[in-house]
C-alpha cells in the first residue's frame, strides 16, 4: 500500500530524511516514532505530495507520488498535527467541500459523515462555524473529512495530541476499523503506550535515518516500546 | 518588553518571505513607493501653495496652519480609522501574547506604536509640502514651532482613530453579521472621504475667496486647530502648548481606555452557533466547489472585500457620475479637436484602468495561509485551483466594467468601431489584470501573516497588479497626446499587445504557475 524507497530530503545542508525505506501493506497499522526533529513530519508530507524530495521514490498503491500525484492523492488522506481548517466554513460545509473534491456522492457522504460524526460525537456541532471549534473538535472534523472518501491509506501526524481520553478511545476505534476494512495507516506519534497496543508495525527513525523497522513483536520483544526507544536513543548518543 | 514586541511586529510587516528576498524587487518597491509619495506630496504642495499665496500677506496667517492641521488630521483619521480595528484587535497572535507574562497594556502599546507610526506617515504627506509652501512665501521662522506641532497632532488623530476602532470592535464582537457591519462602517467612511475628495478643488477655491468667513467658522467648532494655527503663525506658545497638552491627554486617555477594554474585546468575540439541526449535504463538481470556497472566503474577510472589492462599487459609481455629468462632458469634448475614434480609444483605455481597482486574484494565493495543506494534499489539478481564483475575479469585475463601458459609449456617442473598442479593450485589460495578479502572487506569496490585512494591503503582488493597468492606460494616453501616432495603428497595436500579454500570462499560469503552486508548502 505504501512503499517508501530510499527517501532523502534535504533543507539546504541539513538532511532531514536520509535514505529511508518503509513498506506497509493493506490492513497494517504502523506507528512512526522518533524524537522531535527526526524527520517524521517531513516523511509524512512527502508521502502525501505536499513536499518534494531529493532522492528516492514513494509509491501509493503501486503509483509514484512524484509522477502521478493526483491519482495517488485520491487513494490517501492526510491529517496534519495541527489541522488549520477553513474557519469561515461550517463543519458540514467543510465536509461537503472535501467530498466534492473527492467526488463522493450525496448518498454516500450522508451515510459516511453520519456514521463517523456519530462515532466521534460531533454531529450536533457540524452546523456551527469551524471558528467556534476547539482543537479536539477540529481534529475530529479533519478525521471525518479524511475518512469520508474512504481512502486506502491514512497518513496522520501525531493524531492523539490534544484529544481527551474519550476522543482518543474513539480515534483508536476508528483506526482499527479502518485497517480491518482493508485500509492502511501510517502515523507519527509520541504516545508509545497507545502505539504498543494498537499497532501491527513500528518504524523508529533518528536524525532522518531509519533505526529499526518491523512488527511490534519483532521490535519490542519482551520489553516495552518505550524501553526500546530510549535504548536506541542512548545507543546513538554513546 | 515593549521594544521587543514592536520589533517583532515590524519584522512581520517587512517579512523576508516576500519575493524570496530578491534585492532588485525591494529596490523597485522602494522606488515605486517613493514615486507615489512624491506625487502625493506634490499635489498637496500645489494646493497649499495657492492658499499660502493668498493668506501669507493677511493677518490670518494662523488660518493657513489651522487648515494644514485640519487637513492632516482629516486625512490621517480617514485612512487609519478603518484599519484601527484590525491593526489593534484582530491580529492572530493576540491569544499567544495574552498567554505570555506580558501585560495587555504592553501588547496594546506595541500595536499602538506601529499604528502611531502610520499616523505620522500620513501626517507627513500633508505637513511637509504645506510647510515648504509656506516657507517659500513667508520665510522659515515658523519652522521650530511647526515641527513641534506636527509631532504632537498625530497623537490626537491616533487617539480618536483607535477609539473608533475600539467602538467598532465592541459593536461587532457580539453580532452575528460582524463582517457585514464592518463593511457597512467602512463604506460609510469611504463614502464621506470620496465626497470630500471629489469636492476638494471647490473647497480650496472657496477657502481662498472666502477665507474671512471660514476663519471665523474655524474659531468656533475648530478651536483646537485655531489654537494650533495661532501657536505656529504668531508664536503663541500658550495656545500651542494647550494643543500639545490636549493631544497628549487624549492619547493617554485612549491608551488607558483601550488597555482596560483590550482583554475584553480581544477575547469576547462570540461565534453565533446555528440553531438548525438538519445537516445539508450539497454536492457540487470540483470546479464549482472551489469557486464556492473562493466566494465564501471573500465574504468572510471584510478587509479583502473592501480593499479588492470596493473597486467594483466605485466603477458603477463612476458610470453613474458619467451619466449625471453627460452634458458637461460632451460640451468639454466638443472643445477638444480629437476624432471620435481617438476619444473612444482613450476612454476605453481609461475604463480599462479601473480594473486596477479590483485585484481579487493578487492576494488570493497568500490568503490560503496555513490552510494551504488542504488543497495541496487533495487530488486537485493545480490549474483548477488557479482557475477558480480567476473566475471569481472575473465574475465580480466583468459586469461593472461592462456597465461603465456601455455608459461611456452612450455618453461619448461612440461609432460602431468605438463601441467595439469600449467593449473589447476594458475587458482585455480586466482579464489581464486578473491573470497578472495571480501570476504575481504565485511569484511573491506570503503565507506567514497573522492579520489578513497584510497579504491584502501590504504585498508586492497587489502593488504590481494595480500598477499594470495604470501603466498600460497611461502609456496609451501618452502615445495619443505626446506622440503623433496614427490612431488606427495604435488601436490595432494595443489590441494585439493586450491579447499577446493575456496569452502569455495564460500560458505561464498553465505551465509554470500550476507547477509553482504544486511546490508550495
Amino acid at each position: 500500500m505504501l512503499r517508501i524507497e530510499h527517501l532523502t530530503k534535504r533543507y539546504g545542508e541539513k538532511c532531514a530524511v536520509d535514505d529511508l525505506s518503509v513498506h506497509l501493506r493493506s490492513g497494517e497499522l504502523c506507528a512512526f516514532i522518533g524524537h522531535n526533529g527526526a524527520g517524521k513530519t517531513t516523511t509524512l508530507k512527502a508521502c502525501c505530495g505536499i513536499l518534494s524530495f531529493d532522492e528516492g521514490e514513494i509509491y501509493i498503491d503501486g503509483k509514484s507520488i512524484a509522477k502521478d500525484p493526483i491519482e495517488c492523492k485520491k487513494q490517501l488522506a492526510y491529517l496534519p498535527d495541527n489541522p488549520d481548517l477553513y474557519e469561515y466554513l461550517t463543519g458540514i460545509g467543510y465536509l461537503n467541500f472535501i467530498c466534492d473534491i473527492f467526488g463522493v456522492g450525496k448518498a454516500d457522504r450522508a451515510e459516511r459523515i453520519g456514521h463517523f460524526s456519530e462515532l466521534l460525537e460531533l454531529t450536533t456541532e457540524l452546523n456551527d462555524p469551524i471558528s467556534s471549534y476547539s482543537h479536539g473538535m477540529k481534529q475530529k472534523l479533519a478525521l471525518i473529512a479524511a475518512l469520508a472518501h474512504q481512502p486506502k491509506l491514512l497518513l496522520m501526524d501525531e493524531p492523539f495530541v490534544g484529544l481527551d481520553p474519550k476522543a482518543s478511545h474513539q480515534l483508536k476505534q476508528v483506526m482499527r476499523e479502518h485497517c480491518e476494512n482493508g485500509g492502511a495507516i501510517f502515523y507519527s506519534t509520541h504516545v508509545l503506550e497507545v502505539a504498543e497496543k494498537l499497532c501491527d508495525r513500528v518504524v523508529i527513525i533518528k536524525d532522518g535515518k531509519l533505526v529499526i523497522s518491523g512488527t511490534m513483536e519483532e521490535v519490542k520483544g519482551d520489553t516495552s516500546l518505550e524501553n526500546v526507544f530510549l535504548e536506541l536513543e542512548d545507543d546513538n548518543v554513546m | 518588553m515593549l521594544c521587543k514586541l514592536i520589533s517583532v511586529r515590524l519584522k512581520g510587516l517587512v517579512s523576508k518571505s516576500t519575493g524570496n528576498g530578491r534585492k532588485w524587487l525591494k529596490v523597485i518597491l522602494a522606488f515605486a513607493v517613493l514615486v507615489g509619495v512624491s506625487g502625493i506630496c506634490a499635489a498637496f504642495y500645489f494646493m497649499f501653495s495657492a492658499i499660502a499665496q493668498a493668506l501669507h500677506a493677511t493677518h490670518l496667517a494662523w488660518f493657513y496652519f489651522a487648515l494644514v492641521g485640519l487637513m492632516s488630521f482629516g486625512i490621517s483619521f480617514f485612512f487609519t480609522a478603518l484599519a484601527a480595528k484590525s491593526e489593534l484587535f484582530d491580529s492572530k497572535d493576540t491569544e499567544l501574547l495574552l498567554s505570555l507574562p506580558i501585560k495587555p497594556r504592553t501588547i496594546l502599546l506595541s500595536r499602538l506604536s506601529i499604528f502611531l507610526g502610520s499616523e505620522y506617515l500620513f501626517s507627513f504627506l500633508v505637513m511637509l509640502p504645506a510647510g515648504i509652501a509656506w516657507g517659500i512665501h513667508a520665510g522659515v521662522s515658523f519652522l521650530p514651532l511647526y515641527i513641534l506641532g506636527s509631532l504632537c497632532l498625530p497623537l490626537l488623530t491616533a487617539a480618536l482613530a483607535s477609539l473608533v476602532g475600539w467602538l467598532l470592535a465592541l459593536l461587532t464582537a457580539n453580532t452575528r453579521r460582524k463582517n457585514l457591519l464592518t463593511v457597512i462602517f467602512s463604506l460609510i467612511f469611504m463614502g464621506l472621504y470620496m465626497y470630500v475628495y471629489s469636492n476638494m478643488n471647490y473647497y480650496v477655491n472657496q477657502i481662498i475667496t472666502h477665507y474671512q468667513d471660514f476663519s471665523e467658522s474655524i474659531m468656533g467648532w475648530g478651536f483646537l486647530f485655531h489654537w494650533f494655527g495661532l501657536g505656529i503663525a504668531e508664536a503663541d506658545i500658550a495656545h500651542l502648548l494647550a494643543v500639545i497638552g490636549i493631544a497628549l491627554v487624549a492619547f493617554a486617555l485612549a491608551v488607558w481606555a483601550l488597555s482596560h477594554g483590550f482583554l475584553r474585546v480581544s477575547s469576547s468575540a462570540t461565534v453565533h452557533k446555528r440553531k438548525t439541526a438538519k445537516l445539508i449535504y450539497a454536492s457540487f463538481s470540483t470546479e464549482k466547489a472551489l469557486l464556492k470556497r473562493e466566494f465564501q472566503r471573500l465574504m468572510s474577510l471584510p478587509v479583502y472585500m473592501l480593499n479588492c472589492g470596493l473597486g467594483v462599487l466605485m466603477i458603477v459609481m463612476i458610470a453613474g457620475f458619467l451619466l449625471l455629468k453627460a452634458d458637461g462632458l460632451k460640451a468639454l469634448l466638443s472643445t477638444i479637436s480629437m476624432s471620435n475614434m481617438t476619444i473612444s480609444y482613450l476612454c476605453a483605455m481609461l475604463v480599462g484602468l479601473t480594473s486596477s481597482m479590483c485585484c481579487f486574484t493578487a492576494p488570493s494565493i497568500s490568503l490560503e495561509g496555513k490552510t494551504l495543506w488542504v488543497l495541496r494534499s487533495a487530488p486537485i489539478d493545480a490549474q483548477k485551483i488557479l482557475n477558480a481564483k480567476l473566475y471569481m475575479h472575473l465574475i465580480l469585475s466583468t459586469p461593472s466594467i461592462l456597465i461603465l463601458s456601455i455608459v461611456a459609449g452612450i455618453v461619448f456617442e461612440a461609432s460602431y468601431v468605438g463601441w467595439a473598442l469600449y467593449l473589447l479593450l476594458p475587458q482585455l485589460m480586466n482579464v489581464l489584470s486578473a491573470q497578472f495578479g495571480l501570476m504575481m502572487n504565485l511569484l511573491f506569496p506570503k503565507f506567514d501573516w497573522t492579520n489578513a490585512a497584510v497579504p491584502v494591503k501590504q504585498s508586492l503582488s497587489v502593488l504590481f497588479a494595480m500598477l499594470l493597468p495604470m501603466l498600460l492606460s497611461m502609456g496609451a494616453v501618452a502615445c495619443v497626446i505626446l506622440l503623433d501616432v496614427n490612431i488606427k495603428l495604435l488601436t490595432l497595436a494595443t489590441v494585439l499587445l493586450l491579447t499577446l500579454l493575456n496569452v502569455l500570462c495564460a500560458m505561464w499560469l498553465e505551465y509554470k504557475g500550476a507547477a509553482r503552486f504544486d511546490r508550495m508548502q
